[in-house]
């Protein structure tokens, strides 16, 4: 009571003019809603309670374990990535070449491949040409004769 | 309602057996201070249910810690003026809008709201508390309608009783000068 006094007094010193307007409270609440409240708050805290409750056990049972089996798996499936791209054989790799339109090769390889290619094309040409000439050495024929029959 | 003495509520509480019975009947005990606390800073029911479920939600998880070093409804009007600052702030950011934006919103808010009984002068003095910034017219709300000590109000926002009361003293000013005006 001397607290309100107080107060009161107070405020009429510094604003005489606030000091005459009604403090009651005029903001209003839905219906019970002080009945209901605890009960919503009992609720929460229940879940609340639950949550915390479950996320402890599986932090403690199951998340490490878990943890544990993820991180083994992902060690175990990239190990095993690796060794599938180091012991391909040459027909794998040419089938993955093939199938896949992702497959990124080195251009350095490619080219050497490619001058294989030619280089083995231009031998056979080549060894077929002096095959024909040691015919017709070996068998005396004029070449020139062979021109005006054609 | 008769309500325990908070020395028997925290002893009920400390015990595991009556913990949530004697939570219960805490949130019964203060449950309107700390509503209409929040309700004068955040000013409409949905947002002050929010904040006030929020509020007692925190203290449930908190009150094993608390030391009764000052009184429990001190400690609970600490955790209630955090939580309203806080959702104001959130308020303020989410929707990238600054302070006086906000007091503009709550102020069209009170006008429109169904949940508001007041007459044009009570309006107009609401209006005038929203002007001011948040924690001056923390102070002056708790002193002001909820009549509270300067000690306490010094316990519960952590600044000397000397700064509460020039603080109180200029929020009073600017809202009589602002009813004069309007």
């Amino acid at each position: 009571m001397e607290q309100k006094k107080n107060i009161l007094e107070e405020l009429k010193n510094e604003a005489p003019f606030l000091s005459e307007i009604n403090r009651k409270n005029h903001f209003l609440v839905p219906r019970n809603y002080f009945e209901v409240l605890p009960e919503i708050v009992s609720c929460k805290k229940l879940n609340n309670n639950y949550l915390n409750l479950f996320i402890d056990k599986l932090s403690h049972k199951y998340f490490t374990p878990i943890a544990a089996a993820v991180i083994l798996f992902i060690v175990v499936f990239k190990v095993n990535t690796y060794n599938i791209s180091t012991e391909l054989t040459s027909d794998q790799l040419s089938e993955l070449i093939i199938e896949d339109d992702y497959f990124e090769m080195d251009d350095y390889l490619v080219y050497e491949a490619y001058t294989e290619i030619l280089e083995e094309a231009e031998k056979e040409t080549s060894s077929d040409e002096d095959e024909y000439i040691n015919y017709l050495i070996e068998n005396n024929i004029d070449i020139n004769s062979i021109i005006e029959e054609l | 309602m008769n309500h325990y003495p908070d020395n028997k509520l925290l002893d009920m509480f400390r015990d595991e057996n009556s913990r949530n019975y004697a939570y219960d009947l805490i949130v019964r005990k203060y449950q309107e201070r700390i509503y209409w606390h929040i309700r004068r800073m955040v000013i409409t029911h949905e947002d002050a249910d929010d904040v006030t479920q929020n509020t007692l939600i925190k203290a449930w998880k908190g009150l094993h810690n608390f030391k009764e070093e000052s009184q429990l409804y001190t400690w609970l009007y600490r955790i209630a003026s955090n939580e309203s600052i806080t959702f104001l702030n959130k308020k303020k950011k989410r929707f990238f809008i600054s302070m006086n934006d906000v007091e503009f919103e709550l102020s069209q808010a009170l006008e429109s709201d169904e949940q508001y009984s007041g007459d044009e002068i009570q309006l107009t003095l609401q209006k005038a508390i929203l002007t001011l910034p948040e924690k001056q017219r923390l102070v002056f709300n708790m002193r002001y309608y909820d009549e509270l000590k300067y000690a306490d109000i010094s316990k519960i926002l952590g600044t000397s009783e000397g700064a509460l009361k020039a603080s109180y003293h200029h929020a009073v000013k600017k809202i009589e000068n602002y009813i004069k005006e309007d």
